[in-house]
């Protein structure tokens, strides 16, 4: 019988394009001691450590033998978890498991990245050095491809798309910790931001941020003691697929992990109506027209729905279901801490700590995380007991 | 909560050909003896948990490229940056939890591949260490000082290490001194002593190996005391384990007894050399006292039937002793020379030949549960099983600077019918 776990505390950075004034292990205590302290815990209750960032975005080896002890880790189980843009949802699953394990009463799982100390699109580009290297299209290349599918196939355009950014940047200036805030964005900027790649532009994009992030996991006893409204992980499931991109058929449209791993994790929670049923979404979206598959897929919608779901406003703030209210990953992306965040975000809003970005009451709170090509984690956050 | 057994375990060889097949292919390997070993289907998997590290791999989340061979298409899979013990432990911790029924374990590495000495400088905090060139070697150096300055160890009880390590490692075609091994077994050791004087031309062969291998990847450095046969020479290669829930193991396998894992445990030390006392490992100590407590186990030296340690350099071995508990500080010489540490005595360690052997980083905490595991099945190979039906074993992994991470596993197994 799996223990029941929940997230008592979180505590992220201000994140930015530039962390000039901390070093990595700086940066990483400074969300580990957010968390601790929004957890009513001190370093020394935290039993375990877990740990994602993406060394080689910049050129280091094995970061958290530096930084463990910016999170309590002295001396402690310290493990890291690295897995791309999955990274900290893959961490705070992994860190989920360790407490229901019984191994550990509490645990704290920080990511972290600091893109500027590097090159990320250098690094996002090593990939296998035969078939696709030479292509070196990182991040925004692939995208582009996938996008002219699903765009094209869905009927999608890019006004639509424009307001998932319009949505992002103008919850963000409700987030303290967003690095791309702009409360005037219309979809007329985006529209005539600069052409990354055809048809993805500059404003449909996600940053590079420096930023760290963290979640203070309790088993059943410590929760319940310690937190008045602890957010208990109600399910998780992980998928990941093919290495080369070629093979992803119809990536977009498909997104076969993101659909298998709600499935799963629908069925362990009791959701047959997502839009009604849950409160919030905190989803990893790298860029506009993501979110929208992501909608498909997540069954917000039927397929082919997406545009006209958010332009009919169902995902915004005042929507049935605001998806993002942080921001999501288009206003900051420290890559290593982005599914930590999102994690984070949605337990926030079950202890009621969202502040300007709180929506009401929170019972339900849905979190994903994507990367690689086409992998993805969904965790199911509940303020009730499973 | 749930137990946890291991019913199946596979690794390619760590020979010198290795260096010429992909990741890929090694992991195959790997994969598919453990699933031939433990009679399962890739489908029966319900979890993976790959351990490698992407500047080892120079590659961008690396395990990318094995999703396919580890059969994690369309399933859940978490890849822990780190040596393979510590994906075994997260591995055996979703058994435990529940969530998971079945779990494959992969851990590769190809430091072949790369420059290995320059990638563990990167590992150094970049402001004051990584700048002084500091790397695994120096460091290890450093602790080798201070370890054998505090518990009275001597050059030649450094060669003692080296000796046995190599003596038995010959005789066992899971190591890479296995693999180059070019004739019978002509050197058995038989009584405590005896082997420490043993110089054959297999040791001759694996010295050149251990020097050209050295030469190739520190332009001919080495850190005092620890001369060339005291580090641990390179070898590319993979393994893997398959866990199982207790409740959901098939029924023995020819006989076999059933191998749990009792306990487990592991501790990341500090950062800075300077702020360690490197005459010991107190990270060493925090992961046995976890694994010890998890698994009922008061005194290690009494408790334990045989321990798989991985030891990059010499002296490792002798700290284990100290640290894991064998034996008291200062003890560790004594120990190695009055026999209780080979096969034949009271309490074998690294009857496989050890990490000295050749067994690639990262994936050494992995092949050393492998080769515990065999040890308990009766299944190491006749001319290292140790005879006195080992019932509780231990294996360790590190990685990190002086071994600045460490994981312990306790494995036991029930009686043979």
């Amino acid at each position: 019988m799996a223990g029941r776990v929940a997230i008592i505390g979180t505590g992220q950075t201000n994140h930015a394009s530039r962390r000039d004034d901390v070093n990595q292990c700086e940066l990483v205590f400074e969300a580990a001691s957010a968390a601790i302290e929004d957890a009513e815990l001190t370093p020394n209750d935290i039993d375990a450590v877990v740990l994602t960032n993406m060394e080689l975005f910049k050129g280091r080896a094995l970061p958290e033998l530096w930084c463990a002890e910016g999170a309590a880790g002295a001396m402690k189980p310290v493990m890291k978890i690295a897995t791309g843009g999955t990274s900290g949802t893959s961490g705070s699953i992994a860190g989920f498991i360790q407490v229901a394990s019984g191994m550990f009463d509490t645990l704290l799982v920080v990511g972290w990245e600091k893109h500027s100390e590097g090159s990320t699109q250098t690094g996002m580009s090593l990939t296998d050095p035969f078939w696709d290297r030479h292509v070196a299209s990182g991040a925004i290349g692939n995208f582009a491809l996938s996008i002219s599918q699903y765009m094209q196939k869905r009927d999608t355009t890019p006004e639509q798309a424009a307001l998932v950014a319009v949505k992002a940047r103008k919850n963000a200036c409700n987030n303290p910790h967003a690095h791309l805030k702009n409360p005037c964005i219309t979809v007329e900027e985006v529209l005539a931001s600069k052409m990354l790649a055809e048809p993805l532009r500059l404003l449909d994009m996600c940053p590079q941020s420096d930023g760290a992030a963290a979640i203070v996991y309790a088993s059943e006893e410590v929760a319940s003691k310690k937190c008045a409204r602890p957010a208990w992980v109600a399910a998780t499931a992980t998928r990941h697929d093919m290495p080369y991109i070629g093979d992803l058929d119809e990536r977009l449209l498909k997104m076969r992990t993101l659909r298998d791993a709600a499935k799963e994790a629908y069925a362990k929670a009791g959701i047959t109506e997502p839009l009604k049923q849950f409160d919030v979404a905190e989803i990893y979206e790298p860029c506009t027209w993501a979110e929208l598959a992501w909608y498909e897929a997540l069954g917000f919608c039927k397929d082919g729905e997406a545009g006209r779901l958010i332009e009919d406003g169902v995902t915004l703030m005042s929507g049935e279901l605001p998806v993002n209210p942080s921001g999501g990953v288009l206003s900051a992306n420290p890559v290593g801490a982005s599914g930590v965040i999102r994690t984070a975000e949605a337990a926030l809003q079950i202890h009621g700590k969202g502040g300007k970005k709180q929506v009401g009451d929170v019972k339900k709170a849905l979190v994903t995380g994507y990367g690689v090509y086409s992998w993805s984690d969904v965790i199911i956050l509940s303020a009730d007991k499973p | 909560m749930n137990n946890c057994t291991i019913i199946g375990v596979g690794q390619t060889g760590f020979s010198p050909e290795n260096r010429f097949r992909s990741m890929a292919e090694l992991a195959l390997e790997a994969v598919e003896r453990a699933l031939e070993d433990a009679q399962l289907d890739i489908k029966d998997v319900d979890n993976v948990v790959t351990a490698s590290v992407d500047l080892w791999d120079g590659k961008t989340a690396s395990n990318i490229a094995l999703t396919e061979v580890v059969g994690a298409v369309m399933k859940p899979e978490a890849r822990v940056a780190g040596d393979g013990i510590l994906a075994a432990i997260h591995a055996a911790a979703g058994i435990m939890s529940g969530q998971y029924g079945t779990a494959l374990v992969l851990a590769s590495c190809k430091p072949l591949d790369g420059e290995h000495q320059k990638i563990t400088n990167w590992t150094f905090d970049p402001v004051y260490q990584q700048t002084l060139g500091l790397d695994d070697l120096i460091a290890a150096g450093l602790q080798a000082n201070a370890f054998m300055k505090r518990s009275k160890i001597t050059h030649e009880t450094l060669s003692e290490v080296v000796m046995k390590n190599h003596s038995y490692g010959e005789l066992n075609p899971r190591t890479l001194a296995g693999s180059v091994h070019e004739s019978g077994p002509e050197v058995y050791p038989s009584e405590a002593g005896k082997h420490l004087s043993v110089r054959g031309l297999k040791v001759a062969n694996l010295q050149k190996y251990i020097s050209e291998g050295i030469e190739r990847s520190l332009s001919g450095r080495l850190a005092k005391p620890l001369r060339t046969a005291d580090v641990a020479p390179l070898a590319d290669g993979a393994a893997a384990l398959i866990l199982c829930r207790e409740d959901r193991a098939p029924s023995a396998i020819n006989g076999r007894p059933t191998v749990k894992l009792k306990g487990m445990g592991h501790a990341m030390d500090v950062h800075y050399l300077g702020d360690r006392d490197l005459s010991e490992s107190m990270a060493m100590r925090n992961a046995a006292k976890m694994a010890y407590k998890m698994a009922d186990i008061s005194d290690p030296g009494a408790q334990i039937d045989l321990a798989e340690i991985s030891e990059p350099f010499s002296y490792v071995e002798l700290l284990a002793y100290e640290g894991l508990g064998f034996c008291g500080r200062g003890e560790a010489g004594e120990m190695l020379n009055n026999g209780s540490t080979l096969p034949m005595g009271s309490l074998p360690v690294n009857p496989s030949g050890g990490m000295l052997s050749g067994i690639p980083p990262f994936v050494a905490g992995l092949n050393r549960i492998i080769e515990a595991t065999l040890q308990l099945r009766g299944e190491a190979g006749e001319e290292i099983q140790v005879k006195h039906e080992p019932r509780v074993a231990l294996a360790h992994g590190s990685h990190g600077p002086a071994g600045q991470c460490q994981g312990v596993v306790i494995l036991a197994s029930e009686a043979k019918k």
